[in-house]
């Protein structure tokens, strides 16, 4: 990434921006009280915990849909990427804590990285969007860049998750 | 230097304004670490500096602010190098000026999270607080400040270490946004709280938002606050086009004038003010006076998140503590730690303002218990804590790792304890309950009781322990043996109350101590205590009467104004009738269908019936199991989900805990079919899967000794060893810790351990689980506990 020392490794990032000019990066949290709420909830009533969570991370997944489209909406260019987080295919965690400090984003959002470079509060994302003058490259968003991909209980019954 | 010399010279200190932004200005690019060109652009930064000075400030402060060993990482350079430079370019700037100028070390935050939502320890922290500290004393630093704090445990970190490592004055503001809050949740008046029981010089606000914005916590500040105030307002609100900022010096500076006005003494800019906005308020500020405040005192405690006022009667729950409590007593020895939140978190349902935490007892280290119990209870609850223990060592390690200012429980009359325990209250700022007692025991006249509550205000006063932070115990003694003393208890707390002007503390339920229908007794002695001016009673709030006593005087008294409270907590009031007498469990309904379809109250009214006819074991094995094994085969099937299975667990925890209280209660020794070591492996802070796993290995009637989240490696081995445990389960959640696991399990083999090794985890697998040296693979819960089964049996 141009203007800062992170290098995002693999293949999947490269193929995933292939044809970008730029990027835009982004981080999002819904904060603590989320995860005060979770760590709550295991102790007095498990089950509604694990809905809280699910939730939880549904939502600020909905919080990067509403700054994306706000984002997007203020830049000119022709086609743009789905959003890319570090963990998806072979790109690394490693690269969160860089992400942050270059958002600013304990500052400014309150979302930092721990030394094992794991976002906290834990219901966050950083992810970044390829942007292009031209065509991205279309190659739809599936299993094959998941993290999950060898574990997936949806794709050993045969099935995806849907996203 | 001292503040308050500083104070005789000037009506108002004013700090420099952005650094930040400065160095923006002059071509510092996003993602550059700015306090590395203290040793490659000296020049530029005494510029800087040079030109606040020129502008008029009193104090600068050096470029510091992120210069911590956390954010310093791979920039090749130490902290104290960094620290070092960056004081002495700004002492060189202040020479060469020839002006009366102070140079501050400027702190800010780490960058990281402290635990429990993070994983930097409390302890850690303050290492690193310590390291910058040391390293701009010796470098020269004439003070302290530290700044843009959003979380009250990280402040008080960077405050202890600040008090311990110097003499210098400390300064302390936080950020906050719109809604008076920082990220975390802290309210303005916990940061003044804290500032002022930790003897800091001056508290206050800075950058977040612009003056304009400020102006309603300013007066927040103002009104409450019994320390000079600081203010440093952002250059108005970032523009979100150019990321510039949006007023004027002149407008900014008209804004300051209005807040010293209010009361602000101290001045300075945050991001986007510049040497000019600095000019702007030394000019508009000259020849005008310090506005005096007169600031009342007030009885109050808090938490990270929550300030608990003592302005009317507060509960203090009673229930964590172990005396006379067996299960309570197994849960200690078990490190069962899910034990004592639950009674946290019930208890402030119940409607407990404070909760007392005592874990003392026979065969437990205390001290590190404390620690442990106190940091997990203000993880999941944010009402404020008392301490209560008779070991001063343990009292001094909880005041520090405690979230906020806290109640000591406690000091008396005692020569020993008043020089021992006052102290610690002092140099942690906390409350103190005082004890009407002394070597002789309590005495029996109300009067002799309140010389020795006037001897510990007394004493707490000459060590500088404010009169309001002291809470009397005139101590009940039990109606049963001293009947006539009753009444001279409740002389006693009135004469404390009216006499001295102190706040009254009274452990309610030992008055029926030996006597039948305690209940009765303990609430109607209650209500006359709060009549008698009784402000914190310590009782079980679980117990319906005696919350609903404290409710029903509030509502009397007109102190719960419009009887708000009194009808949120009964207006709608059938649930909370029906919750106190269960109804009869429906003879339609079995055990397995209340599994089946998570209904506790019933399944656990079911067990009790069952327990009249049924040996214990008996119940677990023919009947809890086999629907628990159902459900585990229905979820292994697809044909339930992830919170169904949980549910059915919870509702078999519930019978369990019946079974268990009626063990308890005949003396019988605890149904366990072993113990299980669980961890969520170092560095790794998702623990939810663990916690799943937990639950159903519970239910399946094993022990569990569940080390939490972000285990230390050794903590594993000494666990599993002092447990002589079987199995050990480990979790890890994401590729970063995995190799925490490999490195546990091989500490586990070198110490020849005779106990085998399960893994889970989202993205293990089990090729990775034979690789790293694991017996078992578990893909999921349900797999955990046929392992478990397979093992132990
Ligand atoms: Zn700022």
């Amino acid at each position: 990434m141009a203007d800062s020392d992170i290098i995002l490794t693999g293949n999947d990032a490269a193929q995933h921006l292939e044809g970008c000019g730029r990027i835009v990066l982004m981080c999002a949290t819904i904060g603590q009280g989320a995860d005060n709420l979770i760590r709550q909830l295991q102790v007095s009533d498990m089950a509604a915990a694990v809905i809280t969570d699910s939730l939880a991370s549904v939502a600020v997944e909905q919080v990067c849909d509403r700054a994306q489209e706000e984002i997007l909406s203020t830049l000119s260019y022709n086609t743009h990427t789905w959003r890319f987080s570090p963990g998806y295919g072979d790109l690394p965690l490693d690269i969160q804590k860089a992400l942050v400090l270059l958002l600013d984003a304990p500052k400014k959002i309150g979302l930092c990285a721990t030394d094992n470079q794991l976002l906290t509060p834990k219901k966050s994302i950083t992810a970044f969007i390829g942007l292009s003058d031209g065509e991205v490259n279309r190659k739809s968003r599936g299993c094959e860049c998941c993290s999950m991909k060898d574990v997936c209980n949806f794709r050993k019954n045969g099935g995806h998750c849907g996203t | 230097m001292e503040l308050k010399a500083l104070f005789d010279k000037k009506e108002f200190i004013i700090f420099d304004g952005a650094m930040g932004t400065e160095l923006q200005a002059k071509g510092l690019k996003t993602g550059e670490t700015p306090e590395l060109l203290n040793l490659t652009e000296p020049e530029l930064l005494k510029e800087i500096h040079h030109s606040y000075i020129d502008a008029g400030a009193d104090v600068v402060s050096a470029n510091t602010f992120g210069a911590n060993r956390y954010k310093l990482e791979h920039c090749g350079h130490s902290v104290n190098e960094i620290i070092t430079a960056g004081i002495k370019n700004l002492k060189d700037a202040i020479k060469e000026s020839g002006k009366a100028v102070y140079a501050a070390l400027d702190i800010g935050p780490i960058g990281q999270l402290l635990e429990p939502t993070g994983s930097l320890k409390f302890e850690d922290a303050y290492d690193i607080f310590r390291e910058e500290i040391v390293a701009g004393v010796s470098a020269g630093a004439d003070l302290i400040i530290i700044e843009t704090m959003t979380n009250l445990y990280e402040l008080k970190a960077a405050i202890l270490a600040a008090k311990e490592n110097s003499d210098l004055p400390v300064i302390c503001s936080m950020s906050y946004e719109e809604n008076r809050r920082t990220f975390t949740g802290c309210p303005v008046a916990a940061e003044l709280m804290l500032c002022a029981g930790l003897g800091v010089d001056a508290a206050g606000v800075n950058c977040s938002l612009g003056p304009k914005e400020l102006m309603p916590i300013v007066e927040e500040i103002c009104n409450i606050s019994k320390l000079p105030v600081i203010v440093m307002p952002n250059a108005g609100l970032p523009d979100p086009e150019t990321g510039g900022y949006t007023i004027t010096a002149d407008e900014f500076s008209d804004y300051i004038v209005q807040m010293a006005d209010m009361g602000v003494s101290i001045f300075g800019g945050c991001c986007g003010t510049t040497p000019e906005f600095i000019a702007a308020v030394v000019k508009k500020l000259s020849g005008k006076k310090r506005v005096q405040r007169d600031i009342k005192p007030i009885s109050a405690v808090c938490s990270g998140t929550r300030v608990c006022e003592i302005n009317q009667p507060r509960i203090i729950g009673e229930r964590i503590n172990p005396t006379g409590k067996k299960l309570f007593k197994q849960a200690l020895l078990n490190d069962d730690i899910d034990y004592i939140l639950n009674q946290a978190i019930e208890q402030v349902n119940a409607g407990a303002d404070i909760l007392d935490v005592n874990v003392g007892m026979p065969g437990i280290d205390e001290k590190s218990m404390m620690v442990r119990v106190l940091k997990r209870i203000q993880g999941i609850t944010d009402a404020p804590l008392q301490i209560d223990s008779t070991i001063p060592e343990v009292l001094e390690t909880a005041l520090r790792v405690y979230d906020g200012k806290p109640i000591v429980n406690s000091v008396n009359g005692e020569e020993e304890s008043l020089q021992k325990i006052l102290p610690l209250v002092k140099k942690y700022g906390a409350a103190v309950v005082g004890l009407t007692l002394d070597k002789d025991g309590i005495p029996p006249k109300a009067e002799q009781r309140f010389a020795i509550a006037e001897k510990i205000i007394k004493r707490a006063e000459e060590i500088g322990i404010p009169r309001e932070d002291v809470y009397l115990d005139c101590l009940p003694l039990t109606a049963s043996a001293e009947q006539v003393a009753v009444k001279e208890t409740l002389k006693a707390v009135r004469m404390v109350k009216e006499r001295l002007g102190a706040k009254t503390v009274l452990g309610v339920s030992n008055i029926s101590f030996g006597l039948p229908s305690r209940e009765l007794l303990n609430h109607i002695f209650l209500s006359m205590a709060l009549e008698n001016g009784l402000d914190l009673p310590i009782i079980n709030p679980n117990i319906a009467a005696m919350t609903g006593t404290v409710r029903a005087y509030k509502l009397l008294a007109n102190i719960d104004v419009n009887s708000t409270e009194f009808i949120a907590a009964y207006g709608s009031d059938n649930a909370a009738n029906t919750a106190n007498t269960p109804k009869p469990a429906d003879h339609s309904v079995t055990l397995e269908y209340a599994i089946d379809n998570g209904l506790k109250a019933e399944a656990g009214k079911i067990t009790e019936q069952l327990l009249s006819e049924q040996e214990p074991m008996e119940i677990i094995n023919t009947r809890l199991i086999p629907a628990l094994d159902k459900t585990g085969t229905l979820f292994e099937q697809g044909k339930i989900f992830l919170p169904q299975l949980i549910l059915s667990a919870g509702v078999a925890q519930s019978c369990f805990e019946v079974i268990r209280q009626k063990l308890a209660k005949t003396d019988t020794a605890p149904v366990s079919k072993g113990k299980i070591v669980l961890a969520t492996v170092k560095g790794d802070i998702h623990d939810i899967g663990k916690n799943i796993v937990k639950v159903l290995l519970e239910n399946y009637g094993y022990t569990v000794i569940d080390l939490g989240k972000d285990v230390e490696y050794q903590a594993v081995v000494d666990a599993a060893k002092k447990h002589k445990v079987k199995l050990v389960g480990l979790s890890a959640l994401m590729t970063t810790t995995l190799k925490s696991m490999e490195e546990t399990i091989k500490l586990i083999r070198e110490n020849n351990l005779d106990c085998k090794i399960v893994v889970g985890g989202a993205v293990l697998t089990p090729e990775y689980a034979e690789k790293i040296g694991a017996d078992f693979y578990a893909k999921d819960a349900k797999e955990t506990v046929d392992i478990a089964k397979q093992v132990i049996g």
